[in-house]
């Protein structure tokens, strides 16, 4: 073949392979005209072969020609590969359309009792103002009950009719009161202490909606030396305003328990409505949450503590009526029934 | 208690700058909570105006009713009004409703709108009104006919203007009556004077007390009746007893001012004796009882306990039956009233009473407060008993009613009131405490002075005097000795006094914090949540009938609420399975529930022990029973089409992953699995998990209280036995798991990091074969033996075994993934081969298993 001859091969070939990469509309076909142009078997691969029966002189010109081409030929087959590519993944991922409005694939969570949330708050509030958990006896003495409560034989809180006793004895009951709790720990741990007890307290009370022969509360008991009035106020005060997660206004109205003296019944402001009035406060903007007081002398002195070198305060609020309260539950025998319905709410 | 503010403003302090909003706050913030205040007596509306009557005149069409000129203005027409009282005369002053007015309909008390209209024919242009329909007395019979405010020829008659307005004149407003109820250690309070003088000192205001004179009507030599003497079984049950004879009485209605203030207070009238003792009980705070000296005949009124199996009845009509628990009043020997709590029929006032005796006591709380729950029957005067009367102002009480009785109710003229007959004591001594001041700084962080002491404590009567430097002397009044005692209540007092709010709020120094909360029970919430299961509540008191009950160790309610409530609970699962089976009831089709709590068993170590010992950390230390903390779960599948299936293996899954979460080692050198019996579960789908070796601590083991009485065993997983879902209405299968919380907690371990191979680890699958004959001689082929010995044989580069699958046909084919790696090099296959090779050899030696080529 002659030089002429093969220059115009080499053009040809140019233009002819240059068409077919852009005329393939596919990456196999593509593939093919690769194949066709620069396989073992391949037009190029051919005509550079043949190179080696050109004239010497020839062959340094021609051969460079022909890697002009051939580099041509290449870049023009991986712009129409990168071409062919992306248009191939956008039309595989517009087949995988998803309709991302329709609902995920879950294995259902279950629930939280209310009363362990409220729980869990009420404790973590106290760990965090450094109370340890007490745990006492359900079956309880009168003695843990009420004697050590200052509460004597005469008081009518001792009436028969209010207490369960059992069979284990005379003086065996189930307590009727978490208070018990801040004896036991008193008698084995020298002060000064922080501590809360949640737990499940019994009275005897016929069911209706607003009393279970059951329920719990959590109490709680600090000793010290010089403790004051002044901080049991401000540690419950503390306490609301974190339970609520909102800086509501307390009020100490004085009442009356045999435990302690003082002895007060905190109000908090109306969570609700911030003291103005609502359903929840029955329009008084106060809530009654939690009884209180400073620890009388004669529950220390019977503990074993010198109320001449230490003092305290103790509290006790009832997880029924906070939950009651905090989720607007209308009716205590919901805590107790375990329908789904309603723990589904929480 | 319910407490008139017009009684307390107009006889004790007085409160008419003040709003009831007020005083009611004022009295909660001093520790009497007013929990209502409701309004008593404001139906009267529109002109109610003084007008005189000018003429009468005989109605033309009916006999009972007349005609009148009233004149309801100086200088107007005088007003035709008819009137159907009889008490009418001309020249009266008399209130009169005009149209527009609404009075108090006098027969039922309903509101009555006045209209100009025509009573048989004849036009009325208003109302003549009698006491009843003006509000005053709410019966007819205290105010019969009209209300005449001045007679024809009255020198007060120049005093009224005509068509002023009657109410203005009458003092006809509406009454507040304030609901407290005093705590029960303040009896004291229990009465308008006690609350009064509460009142005056949180005002700072004056106390003003009622003026009487009794002298006036005392005759020594007045006779009633037989009794000359009173007397005392014994002075426990009855420290005072006094009795006044009162001479000539007239039973009949009250007079308005005593019957307005008692129906103010929800007390019914009955005559005016009767009111009178009911008066001075809400007045002073001391019950009374008045009997009909005619009605006696002993010669000694006295108090005593009832014999076993005596009857009396009381005034309210029914037979009483009496034990020795109760005390008497007796007249002689025979019973005539329960001491405190009721008097009997027989010796009531009546309308032909004419000489009373009057009884005044104090009685023993306890007493009172037994006798009273014994006979199911409480009074307002067994109230104030139980609560404490003061026994030094009994005597006062007697003669502030005799007084009134005497003033109010006499026949003609005055009663006379009789020389009074006693027994026993009403003398108190002196209470004196010593208060430091620096007592009160220490606990209440306020500094107060003696003189504000004396300001704060006088107004309850109390008597503060100078002790020592820095101590005051105090002197307790009678009324107040039971509830203080001590220091404390002296500053109890001051702090309440002086105001809680004026406490400044501030925090504790210091952290005590000992010991971490424990987290085994929020890290099973959040487990068994994160599994789809949601925690119950159960009532831990249960009925007799519940399942797996063990008698020998019950805790039993003595007193339960209902048959329910009985028993203290000793497993979980049933509280459980009532919950599914009220879900199941209410259409889910899904349950899963669990629930952590306590079960309850009679101590099977001790004896109960007694809690009197008076070594502290000895009786502290003492239980009474075994409370076991346990967690419970109990998954359902009702539909059977769900992706989400629940069987025996989804709950052992849920358990298994519960315990890895609570970081309880599962491995076969820690644990194991047993077939196992527990009551209400199916026979042949019951396991047991049990640790291998006994725990360090806790030897309680009783096989009587079942399963967990093997102080190794756990926990257990099962389905609920067919027959017990079917007694409960469960027709799907049920699968439950119960753990004990205590030794669960005992064994978490800490997590420890152990080094991590790079070497390649190699896996086998090994199909172990048993033949049907195999599989029907040997009972110990199970997944947990099969592994066991794997485990055992293939060396400690063995690291994993896990089942792949389980084919039953004749006989059983398992096959297993064996996945092998030492840490420290890298096993050829051929060292694995011939691992797996001893593996097979033991599998055959001790199961008789065989493989295939
Ligand atoms: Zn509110």
């Amino acid at each position: 073949m002659s030089t002429q001859d093969l220059e115009k091969n080499i053009a040809d070939l140019e233009s002819s392979a240059l068409s077919a990469i852009a005329k393939a509309d596919s990456l196999e076909n593509l593939e093919q005209v690769r194949l066709n142009l620069l396989g073992q078997k391949g037009e190029l691969t051919g005509i550079l072969r043949g190179l080696s029966a050109l004239d010497k002189s020839e062959r340094p010109r021609i051969g460079q020609l022909a890697n002009v081409v051939k580099v041509k030929i290449e870049e023009a087959h991986e712009a129409r590969k990168e071409a062919l590519f992306q248009s191939h993944i956008d039309s595989k991922l517009k087949a995988e359309a998803l309709d991302v409005t329709a609902p995920g694939r879950i294995r259902a969570l279950g629930h939280v009792h209310p009363l362990s949330q409220i729980r869990e708050e009420i404790l973590s509030v106290f760990y965090s103002m450094g109370f340890e958990v007490a745990d006492g006896p359900e079956i309880e003495s009168d003695y843990y009950n009420f004697d050590a409560l200052n509460t004597p034989a005469s008081h009518p809180a001792r009436d028969e009719q209010d207490t369960f006793y059992t069979n284990l004895g005379a003086n065996v009951l189930l307590r009727s009161q978490t208070s018990t709790v801040q004896i036991r720990v008193m008698e084995k741990n020298p002060p000064p202490l922080r501590i809360v007890a949640p737990g499940r307290v019994y009275r005897n009370e016929e069911v209706n909606a607003r009393k279970y022969p059951l329920f719990h509360q959590v109490e709680g008991l600090l000793i010290d030396k010089a403790v004051t009035f002044g901080q049991l106020k401000g540690t419950l005060t503390a306490f609301i305003q974190a339970l609520f997660k909102k800086p509501l206004k307390t009020r100490f109205r004085p009442d009356f328990f045999p435990f302690t003296e003082p002895s007060a019944e905190l109000d908090s402001q109306c969570p609700f409505c911030n003291g103005k009035g609502c359903k929840t406060c029955g329009g008084r903007g106060w809530l009654e949450l939690l009884g209180c007081g400073m620890v009388d002398p004669n529950v220390l002195k019977g503990a074993g503590i010198d109320p001449e070198e230490w003092s305290g305060f103790a509290f006790g609020m009832g997880l029924e009526r906070l939950a009651m309260l905090k989720y607007g539950v209308n009716d205590i025998r919901h805590f107790y029934t375990n329908d789904l319905r309603f723990l589904e709410q929480f | 208690m319910k407490v008139s503010l017009d009684w307390l403003n107009s006889d004790y302090v007085d409160l008419s700058d003040l709003s009831h909003e007020q005083v009611a706050e004022k009295l909660t913030m001093g520790a009497f909570e007013v929990e209502e205040v409701t309004v008593h007596g404001s139906d009267l509306e529109g002109p109610v105006v003084v007008g005189e009557i000018l003429e009468i005149h005989q109605h033309p069409n009916a006999d009972k009713i007349r005609l009148t000129r009233t004149r309801v203005k100086a200088g107007d027409e005088p007003l035709d009004i008819v009137c159907g009282a009889q008490n009418i005369e001309v020249g009266q002053i008399i209130p009169v409703a005009l149209p527009g007015a609404k009075v108090v309909n006098r027969h039922d008390g309903s509101p009555l709108p006045i209209k100009a209209s025509a009573i048989r024919g004849v036009k009325s242009n208003g109302m003549l009104c009698s006491a009843a329909e003006l509000g005053i007395a709410c019966d007819d019979k205290f105010g019969e006919g009209i209300l005449v405010l001045a007679d024809k020829d009255s020198p007060k008659k120049s005093g009224f203007t005509l068509g002023a307005d009657a109410r203005e004149l009458l003092q006809i407003k509406p009454d507040h009556i304030m609901h407290v109820e005093p705590r029960s250690n303040r009896g004291d309070a229990l009465c308008v004077a006690g609350l009064a003088r509460e009142i005056a000192a949180l005002f700072n205001r004056p106390l003003k007390q009622p003026t009487w004179n009794l002298e006036q009507y005392e005759n020594k030599e007045a006779k009633v009746g037989t009794i000359y003497s009173v007397k005392l079984e014994n002075e426990e049950d009855c420290p005072f007893f006094s009795l006044i004879p009162i001479k000539g009485v007239k039973v009949g209605p009250s007079i308005p001012e005593i019957s307005k203030r008692l129906e103010a207070i929800g007390v019914r009238p009955v005559n005016n004796v009767v009111d009178i003792t009911n008066y001075v009980m809400h007045e002073l705070g001391q019950p009374l009882h008045a009997y009909d000296a005619a009605k006696l005949s002993g010669s000694s009124m006295g108090v005593r306990r009832a014999r076993a199996g005596e009857k009396l009845t009381t005034l309210d009509e029914k037979v009483r039956e009496l034990t020795p628990e109760v005390m008497l009043i007796v007249d002689d020997d025979t019973a005539i009233g329960v001491a405190g709590i009721m008097g009997g029929k027989d010796s009531e006032i009546s309308d032909s009473t004419t000489d009373i005796y009057l009884e005044a006591a104090c009685f023993s709380q306890a007493v009172v407060r037994r006798g009273s729950r014994l006979l199911g029957l409480s009074s307002d005067a067994s109230l104030r008993f139980e609560r404490r009367v003061d026994v030094a102002s009994v005597f006062h009480a007697a003669r502030r009613a005799a007084y009134l009785i005497a003033h109010y109710c006499g026949a003609s003229g005055p009663a006379q009131v009789g020389k009074a007959m006693m027994a026993g004591s009403d003398k108190v001594s002196d209470v004196f405490l010593t208060l430091r001041l620096s007592a009160v700084k220490r606990l209440l962080d306020i500094e107060v002075t003696a003189e504000r002491v004396r300001e704060l404590l006088s107004p309850l009567g109390f008597k503060v005097e100078a002790g020592e430097s820095g101590q005051l002397k105090i002197a307790v009044p009678s009324f107040r000795q039971a509830d203080v005692t001590r220091e404390i209540d002296l500053i109890e007092e001051i702090c309440r006094l002086n105001g809680y709010d004026a406490i400044a709020a501030t925090m504790p120094k210091g952290i005590v914090c000992r010991q971490a909360k424990d987290d085994t029970l929020v890290k099973a919430q959040g487990a068994l949540v994160g599994m789809g299961l949601s925690e119950a509540w159960c009532s831990s008191l249960v009925p007799a009938s519940e399942n797996g009950i063990n008698e020998d160790y019950l805790v039993q309610v003595l007193n339960p609420l209902s048959k329910d409530h009985q028993y203290l609970r000793q497993s979980l699962v049933p509280g459980l399975v009532h919950a599914l089976a009220h879900n199941l009831d209410r259409g889910q089709k899904k349950v899963a529930l669990f629930e952590s709590g306590r079960v309850y068993f009679k101590d099977w170590e001790e004896p109960a022990p007694d809690n009197k010992s008076d070594n502290r950390q000895e009786r502290s230390a003492k239980l009474f029973a075994k409370e076991i903390n346990r967690l419970a779960a109990i998954i359902c599948q009702a539909d059977k089409q769900s992706s989400e299936k629940a069987d025996f293996y989804t709950m052992k899954g849920v358990l298994e992953n519960l315990l890895s979460g609570l970081a309880i080692s599962l491995a076969a050198d820690k644990v194991n699995w047993q077939a196992a019996s527990v009551p209400g579960l199916h026979p042949f789908r019951c396991a047991a998990l049990a640790l291998n070796r006994p725990p360090k601590k806790g030897s309680d083991h009783s096989d009587k209280v079942g399963i967990f009485g093997n102080p190794m065993v756990l926990g257990y997983v099962g389905q609920i036995h067919p027959s017990y879902a079917h007694a409960m209405g469960i027709k799907e299968e049920a699968f439950v798991f119960e753990i004990d919380l205590d030794r669960i907690g005992a064994e978490r371990k800490a997590a420890k990091f152990s080094e991590i191979a790079n070497t390649p680890s190699m896996v086998r699958d090994l199909t172990i074969d048993f033949s049907k004959e195999v599989l029907e001689k040997q009972n110990d082929i199970n997944h947990q033996n099969i592994v066991r010995l794997i485990m055992r044989s293939g060396s400690k580069n063995l690291v994993d075994v896990q089942l792949v699958s389980v084919y039953q046909s004749e006989g059983a084919a398992h096959t297993y993934r064996l996945t092998f790696q030492n840490p420290s090099e890298t096993l050829t296959g051929e060292e694995v081969d011939n691992l797996v090779k001893e593996v097979k050899s033991q599998l055959t030696k001790q199961l008789n298993a065989s493989f295939r080529a």
